[in-house]
């Protein structure tokens, strides 16, 4: 560790690290300025590693990624992904301590820079630096990354839309439903496994195909009915079961838009 | 003899798939009432087969249903004439259709009924 640390001192001196001090300053300005809005937890952490107070964002760069875990590594100034970061080479992108590494030899190959011995002299075994990104992933904080990732990683949950909520026939009689708080808290539960992704018919007890991709789902407390389209799940209808005329409205109302008639013939 | 007896019923939530293993919600009228009563009507099979779905040693506490041993409409209709007793003023028909209005507050007022009652009697001892 000390070792690295002086290292990191004389990196200063070289030629090879005069165009690399610029940048460093800037990612570590942009990188501090990140870290103190969002993880303050983070700067600490990076100072106790050091071992060293935190010293200004010009000089924190070579000292810190010298440093073995945890402080050793949190000058990361954005996700491997975004490509932000002229410095990252070489390793995978979930290893960001490799942009660390990777920050003291601008020439951005492993032995055509200055000082490639930083990279591989790092102390930092790599399943430790693993965990490290774990506990410290700076990348959960940057807004942009969060929006980039969304927009990359599409959520398997099904979709789910709740249209009775713009039925205006329906309105009364769930309104009525949900007032109640045993329908309310079941309806609750039951999203939840909708978004789980089991499928309606095992939810509740015994619940009923309806056809059309219809499901009756029979609740302790309420009666709701569900369309599965493409696999996109819309609550069409919710009744309280102790309210014999709101669950005739949603009989009319599922017979009159969906022709599903879930109130047969008497005998 | 004829009060209270079933009159005619029809099912809420279309109508069984399978008659040995499913539920149905019932709408029943009696005679000489025409308010409708609502009863779950489940079999013995779709119990176990809910038991073993999820996994569970027991039927999570719910309110009451009938269990019969096939969902036709000629075993519905036997089992709610038991449940619409006359004499008994369809006593098991209201119980399992209101359980579902009650909440705690009704069901400690009835059980600090019975414990008065009970608690007479011992003073009359």
């Amino acid at each position: 560790m000390f070792g690295k640390a002086q290292l990191s001192s004389s990196q200063s001196s070289s030629p090879n690290f005069g165009n690399q001090e610029v940048h460093q300053r800037l990612i570590d300005d942009r990188e501090f300025n990140l870290l103190e809005e969002n993880n303050q937890q983070v700067i600490l952490a990076k100072g106790e590693g050091q071992g060293n107070p935190i010293t200004p964002p010009t000089n924190r760069g070579l000292s810190s990624f010298s440093t073995p875990p945890p402080g050793g590594r949190p000058s990361q100034p954005s996700p491997p992904t975004t490509g932000r970061n002229p410095f990252i080479y070489r390793r995978t992108p979930r290893v960001v301590d490799q942009g660390l590494n990777a920050g003291a030899n601008p020439a951005g190959a492993d032995n055509g820079g200055g000082a490639p011995e930083f990279e591989e002299n790092s102390p930092v075994p790599n399943k430790e630096q693993s965990q490290e990104s774990k506990n410290y992933d700076y990348r959960s904080n940057d807004p942009q990354n969060k929006k980039k990732s969304k927009d990359q990683c599409p959520i398997d949950q099904p979709e789910l839309n709740e249209s009775f909520k713009s039925n205006s026939s329906l309105k009364k009689v769930t309104k009525r439903a949900l007032r109640n708080q045993h329908v309310k808290r079941e309806y609750t539960r039951m999203l939840k496994r909708i978004g789980e992704g089991v499928d309606p018919m095992d939810i509740g007890q015994n619940s009923t195909n309806l056809g059309g991709g219809l499901v009756y789902v029979r609740g302790r407390h309420g009666r709701y009915t569900i369309k599965t389209n493409n696999g996109v799940k819309d609550v069409v209808g919710i009744a309280y079961r102790g309210s014999r005329n709101d669950m005739k409205t949603l009989a009319k109302e599922m017979k009159k838009s969906y022709n599903v008639n879930i109130k047969p013939g008497g005998y | 003899m004829k009060e209270n007896q079933v009159k005619s019923f029809y099912f809420m939530g279309g109508v069984p798939t399978d008659i040995y293993n499913g539920t149905v919600d019932v709408f029943v009228t009696l005679e000489g009432d025409d308010f409708e009563y609502w009863v779950e009507i489940t079999t013995p099979q779709a119990l176990s087969f809910h038991m073993e779905k999820n996994k569970e040693n027991f039927i999570e506490p719910g309110y009451p249903c009938i269990i019969v041993h096939e969902l036709t409409p000629l075993v519905i209709r036997e089992a709610l004439e038991a449940f619409t007793v006359d004499k008994e003023d369809a006593f098991w028909l209201k119980l399992y259709h209101l359980t579902v209005e009650w909440n705690i507050n009704d069901l400690n007022t009835i059980l600090d009924r019975h414990k008065k009652r009970l608690q007479d009697e011992e003073n009359e001892d």
